[in-house]
């Protein structure tokens, strides 16, 4: 009973988000999913099993849509210009992510982008 | 697509049968434009709008018109031709009864010939005679099995639809409804469309910050997966926003040297 816990959990967060299954589907092939809606519908229902990593894709599918239903609620305070605030802590974020550098590999790949201008 | 009249330009439709009044306007050249219409690329209310306008110029002493759409939104009505017409259907909503209601339940054309006598919805017909509404005519909008509506004209006359309307609006509602259907369908076609479009380029993005994560520290996609969502939740951003930051990050580094 509690493996099934997850499952229950994301099927109430459907509900909550007030998504179909259609929707929540697109959503989740959107953050690159592999799996089709019978395969969503069938796990959410308690029918099929689905792998930890797409569970983890569709886990984060159902947070972003609760975080925009609750966002479309919030109101906004007059003295806080919408601006880039929130720019400046993702841009430092992906800053560190990239300067962890490659792993600890023995030869040395080619960087990940190539340029042409 | 069956053409529904092949008359030449500007020759007047012999009808089929003996009407009781000559139809006020040119019933081919109205179904042409509809089942043109439907190959053309409009929206739905035009669509509807234009159903409503036939309706009440092919019935003569109309006063207004308006097609009810039944969905699993609900029940409401759409292109109305004037205010009567508007208020006279949300009276049917609110009070659960009326004639259009009952065409789109029972499949079948209603017509009330005096709002002031007819028994079968005495609080509709009340509410409506005193709005000056005193007969109506509706027909139900069905596409195969199923019942999507209904389209209506009302008129300040008692016993102003005869025969010859009721054939009219059966004519009418068969289009009608086929261009409901296939307009309603295309929207949906273009919604599906775009919102795939979207999650398509999302999906790139997405895929392009998994790839520069395994080339710098993950050890797989689902390494790279939690990283971006960790990234996103540190950030409050959705997973889409910090793999762009990402990629964007990456390409502005390289072009760097």
């Amino acid at each position: 009973m509690t493996s099934d816990e997850p499952r229950r959990r994301m099927d109430a967060a459907r509900v909550r988000a007030e998504l179909t299954v259609q929707d929540l589907w697109l959503r989740y092939v959107a953050l690159g999913g592999t799996g089709d809606a019978f395969d969503l519908d069938g796990y959410l229902q308690g029918l099929v099993p689905l792998e930890t990593f797409q569970q983890d894709i569709l886990a984060q599918a159902l947070n972003e849509a609760l975080e925009d239903s609750y966002r479309a609620y919030r109101v906004p305070l007059s003295s806080l210009p919408p601006g880039d605030a929130v720019d400046e802590p993702l841009r430092r974020f992906v800053d560190d992510l990239l300067d962890r550098g490659p792993p600890a590999s023995p030869e040395q790949s080619e960087p990940p982008a190539h340029h042409s201008e | 697509m069956t053409d529904p009249a092949q008359h030449a330009d500007g020759a007047a439709p012999q009808p089929f049968e003996d009407p009781v009044l000559s139809p006020p306007v040119d019933l081919g050249a109205a179904l042409n434009q509809m089942a043109g219409l439907v190959l053309s690329r409009e929206t739905v209310d035009t669509a509807l709008a234009l159903v409503t306008t036939l309706a009440a110029a092919t019935t003569a002493g109309t006063l207004g018109a308006a097609v009810t759409v039944v969905d699993e939104h609900g029940k409401r009505s759409r292109a109305a031709s004037n205010a009567a017409a508007e208020q006279a259907d949300a009276l049917q909503y609110e009070l659960d009864e009326g004639p259009c209601l009952t065409a789109w339940r029972t499949r079948q054309l209603v017509r009330i010939d005096d709002t002031t006598t007819d028994g079968r919805w005495p609080r509709w017909n009340a509410a409506v005679s005193a709005l000056g509404v005193r007969s109506v005519l509706s027909a139900p909008l069905l596409v195969g099995e199923e019942s999507i509506g209904a389209m209506k004209v009302y008129c300040e006359r008692p016993m102003n639809y005869g025969p010859h309307d009721e054939h009219v609006m059966r004519l009418l509602a068969g289009q009608a409804a086929i261009l409901l259907a296939n307009t309603q369908s295309l929207a949906e076609a273009r919604r599906l469309s775009r919102q795939l479009t979207e999650a398509l380029a999302s999906r790139d993005a997405i895929a392009r910050a998994t790839g520069v994560l395994i080339a710098t520290s993950a050890t797989g996609e689902q390494e790279a997966f939690a990283t971006l969502a960790a990234a996103a939740r540190r950030t409050g951003r959705p997973v889409h926003d910090v793999a762009s930051a990402l990629v964007a990050a990456a390409v502005a580094r390289n072009a760097r040297g």
